[in-house]
């Protein structure tokens, strides 16, 4: 499970109203026929978060068992650091390393 | 200090000793468990003694084996070393292909050059030369430039080399046209060619592209580890946490680094090193060392969920890097009492806490947020009585306490009302629709209520006007179509009652003009056919009846529900049949006929009242004994039991679902619905069928059915302990679990209350052998004696029996059971 905060990139206590900007400017960023995936969390994004009562449900009662990769991802998505290339010797080393008889 | 080192005994010392049969046995053995160092030593003693061709052959085999597990452990010059000695002892050909790749991996290019030089027709010869070619190529662009001077001038590893390193430098630099520049130079057959399809996917922006560039590298491929590093990069997180564990440090940091990652590599080596699936103290610790990644709410949340599967949740909270609130710690332990199911009072206690502290919180402050958290909390809590199957008044309170803190909750006003009016709390209902209709003055769902209501409440003409308001705003509304219909039909009937016949068939003729449907006007005649009845037209009436009867589906339906109308209209069922000529039996019932019976049925049971229905049904019994000899599918006869468990009739339920239990035979939930009825028709379970119960229950368990498991542990609980919600606690300040009396009216227990509480509340299996020993009327006689001492204040009575050896047994136990049954009080 990911923060659906982070995945509709808001503010701790956001308005119905821009919880509702923030899934349309998502959904448009994230086309279902680009990533269908990516889509189908940002709708379970909105839908836990679409109203008070829903944001306060998810605050009081997510027992959701938290997971490494659930870490992982909410860790990453806070990287922007996304264009960066291997350099040259790292590349060398991988490949070195991996070569079996 | 000295430390001591554990030296393994040689494999081959105690070998002397062995006979050859033996010998060979071991060194065979140890040969096909992979122990290949014991399986050579074995072999050289055998050699030794007696040189054979065969014996020499599977020395080899085992040196091959030993070779392969050293290069896999990285031992390079051993597994050299090995090969030599096989190819000398065993005179077998040194320069194979695993030889030369240990060559060339191990930097041993000069013996390698040669080796390849020399037997260079006779690797093509076995297709090696290809895979040599290609490791030599990886091993070059790994940085071992040496073999590029070794090469001839015109190996393919030599003049395909500047393209391919190029075209990598140029990857590593972003230049990305330079790349496919390079690339394109690279020869279809070169032993870069893998290299190229993954410098290609590197670039590639197409995910399928991408994808199906990367699977045309094999995983026998030296560049298969760039490849897999790339394919690791592509994974959904959950995926790519599980390769990460399984990578080398050099490929897991290679993902990374694509992932663009580098600089959460401490926190993600860290996580890696917790392995699959870590403990909550683990991820506790991660996230304190690691708190400023996290937002505070997050880090909130996230802590909540650690400590709620924790057993050790208070240590944990030592921990964490926020300590979590009173109330958080209350929300805590109410969803761990959740999980662990405990009694549904535990549960109610716990969330108590936590809604107590945000009531306190209500009174310092009024705040909206603060009501609609003790709403949703309250609403919490009755789901979880509703799963529990909590008694009805309990769910009404709970639910008219939401509305207080949250009158804007539509869901919990269309569970309310209908729960209110089933209780017969018509006052309380049409209080709750008056504050619904405040909130929800146009909403088609909360006027639907208020039409049930205002009919429940016999307010013919309200729910009549409310009706049309939303037929006219939503034509095609079924549900409200059929209140409205059933609003006129109710006044027809109280116009009847009334004797006002005239009134009552323009009420008729005014319910007739909203019927669309065939069921619909069956309806509308059967209440007809009575009024005509009324007015001694029995001709017309039977012929109202008979339309009645095909429009309703079929005889029996039909008959059903005229005999539910005659109910209604308290007439005399014997007499309206015999003055309207209309059959009182039925000769032969159809499976249609019957199926149409039980559908109606299970509509009415939803809205109508339980007590005609059950009035009405219980004059077609002789008429449904009949249907037991049907052809039913098994979830017909299951779709009939169920209904008869909803009808309360035990009688029948168990003798269709014995005949089910004929066809498929130990079916569990049938055995479910067979034995059940008979417990339920006053009847006990003889062991025989207590036995048969925990088998049903160990089938419904393999078979996964839940629903059925745990219905017949139920009947176990029951037969063994009894089992009713709350039994677990006796709350005297709490009336509503109060054994005796009503919430309102505490009374004084009678003898027969006591009688009937302690027959509830005895270990069901006590009761069950004194019920088999001393039958019905014996054990109501000796529990009644038990009562009436108690009022007496005497010794209570010992138990009696019929038999000598059961009364010693009596005077044995007596004491103890004295004391137990004294107890219950």
């Amino acid at each position: 499970m990911l923060d659906p905060y982070q995945q509709l990139q808001l503010p701790q206590n956001p308005t119905d109203d821009e919880v509702r900007c923030a899934y349309l400017q998502a959904v448009r960023k994230n086309p279902p026929e680009q990533d269908a995936a990516r889509f189908q969390a940002v709708q379970q994004a909105y839908a836990t978060l679409k109203t008070q009562r829903s944001r306060l449900k998810h605050q009081l009662f997510c027992a959701e068992p938290v997971t490494p990769s659930e870490l992982l991802s909410h860790v990453a998505s806070t990287t922007s650091d996304k264009s960066l290339r291997p350099t040259l010797k790292q590349l060398q080393a991988t490949l070195y390393h991996g070569i079996k008889p | 200090m000295s430390r001591k080192r554990n030296k393994r005994k040689s494999p081959s010392s105690g070998a002397g000793s062995l006979t050859t049969d033996a010998l060979i046995e071991k060194a065979k053995q140890s040969l096909d468990n992979g122990k290949f160092k014991d399986a050579i030593g074995h072999f050289k003693v055998l050699i030794k003694k007696q040189p054979q061709a065969g014996w020499l052959e599977w020395l080899a085999e085992a040196y091959s084996g030993r070779t392969v597990t050293l290069a896999e452990k990285g031992m390079l010059k051993e597994a050299i070393l090995i090969w030599r000695n096989r190819a000398e002892l065993c005179d077998k050909h040194l320069a194979e292909p695993l030889f030369l790749r240990l060559l060339a991996i191990a930097g041993q290019t000069d013996e390698l050059i040669t080796l390849l030089n020399k037997h260079q027709t006779a690797l093509a010869e076995q297709q090696q030369l290809v895979p040599l070619h290609e490791l030599l190529a990886a091993l070059v662009i790994a940085g071992n430039n040496d073999l590029l001077t070794q090469l001839p001038a015109n190996h393919p590893v030599v003049t395909d080399y500047p393209s391919a390193f190029a075209a990598l430098q140029a990857y590593c630099q972003g230049d990305d046209e330079a790349l496919q520049a390079e690339l394109k130079t690279i020869p279809f057959r070169s032993p870069y060619k893998d290299l190229r399809q993954i410098l290609k996917a590197l670039v590639c922006k197409v995910d399928e592209t991408r994808v199906t560039l990367l699977q045309r590298i094999s995983p026998d491929s030296p560049f298969n580890s760039l490849a897999q590093a790339l394919a690791n990069s592509q994974l959904a997180d959950e995926e790519l946490y599980v390769k990460l564990n399984e990578q080398e440090p050099h490929s897991q940091a290679l993902t990374l680094t694509l992932k663009g990652w580098i600089p959460l590599q401490k926190f993600i080596n860290e996580l890696i090193n917790l392995g699959k699936a870590p403990s909550e103290e683990a991820l506790m610790r991660l996230l304190t060392r690691h708190q400023a990644k996290f937002e505070p709410h997050y880090l909130r949340q996230l802590i909540t969920r650690l400590l709620i599967p924790s057993t050790r949740c208070q240590a944990l909270i030592k921990l964490a890097a926020n300590k979590p609130t009173p109330f958080e710690i209350a929300v805590i332990q109410s969803i761990q009492s959740e999980i662990q199911e405990l009694n549904p009072r535990a549960v109610l206690d716990a969330w108590g806490i936590a809604i107590n502290i945000q009531q306190e919180n209500l009174r310092a402050q009024d705040d909206v947020k603060t009501a609609l958290i003790i709403a949703l909390m309250l609403n919490h809590r009755c789901e979880y009585f509703r799963s529990a199957a909590a008694p009805a008044e309990i769910l009404i309170s709970e639910m008219s306490e939401i509305i207080k803190y949250d009158p804007e909750d539509k869901e919990t006003y269309l569970q309310l009302l209908p729960a209110l009016r089933s209780e017969g709390m018509l006052k309380e209902a049409r209080q709750t629709v008056e504050k619904a209709t405040k909130y929800f003055p146009d909403d088609m769902e909360i006027l639907t209520e208020a039409v049930e209501t205002a009919l429940a409440s016999n307010a013919f003409k309200k729910a009549a006007k409310i009706a049309r308001k939303i037929l006219d705003r939503d034509p095609i509304n079924h549900r409200v179509r059929q209140a409205l219909i059933n609003a006129h039909l109710a006044h027809t009937r109280k116009l009847i009652k009334q004797s006002k016949f005239s009134l009552a068939e323009k009420e008729l003729q005014e319910a007739s003009s909203w019927a669309k449907s065939p069921a619909d006007q069956g309806k509308i005649d059967l209440v007809s056919g009575v009024l005509q009845v009324k007015q001694k037209h029995y001709t017309t009436a039977q012929q109202l009846f008979d339309s009645a009867t095909t429009k309703l589906g079929g005889a029996l339906c039909g008959r059903f529900l005229l005999l539910l109308e005659l109910n209604k209209q308290a007439c005399s069922v014997s007499q309206v049949l015999k003055q309207c000529h209309l059959e009182k039996t039925f000769k032969n019932i159809e499976l249609t006929d019957l199926m149409a019976l039980f559908k109606t049925l299970n509509r009415l049971l939803e809205n109508e009242d339980i007590i005609k229905i059950k009035g009405s049904f219980d004059l077609l019994k002789v008429a449904l004994k009949k249907g037991v000899k049907l052809h039913f599918s098994f979830s017909e006869c299951l779709d009939i039991c169920d209904t008869l468990k909803s009808l309360d009739h035990h009688e029948l339920r168990q003798h269709y679902a014995k005949a089910a239990l004929k066809h498929w035979r130990n079916a569990p939930v049938f055995v479910y619905h067979a034995l059940e009825a008979k417990v339920l028709s006053s009847d006990y379970l003889s062991t025989a069928e207590f036995e048969r119960v925990k088998k049903a229950l160990s089938s419904a368990q393999e078979a996964g059915d839940t629903r059925v498991s745990y219905n017949l542990q139920e009947i176990i609980d029951r037969e063994l302990y009894g089992n009713h919600f709350f039994d677990e606690y006796d709350d005297d300040d709490d009336e509503i679990f109060s054994p005796f009396g009503s919430m309102e009216e505490p009374e004084m227990p009678t003898i027969e209350m006591i009688v009937d509480f302690l027959l509830d509340k005895m270990p069901k299996k006590e009761i069950n052998e004194l019920r088999r020993s001393l039958g019905e009327k014996g054990l109501q006689d000796y529990v009644r004696d038990i009562a009436q001492s108690v009022f007496d204040d005497t010794a209570l009575p010992p138990i009696p029996s019929n038999s000598e050896n059961e009364k010693k047994k009596t005077a044995k136990k007596t004491p103890n059971e004295t004391t137990n049954q004294g107890e219950l009080f």
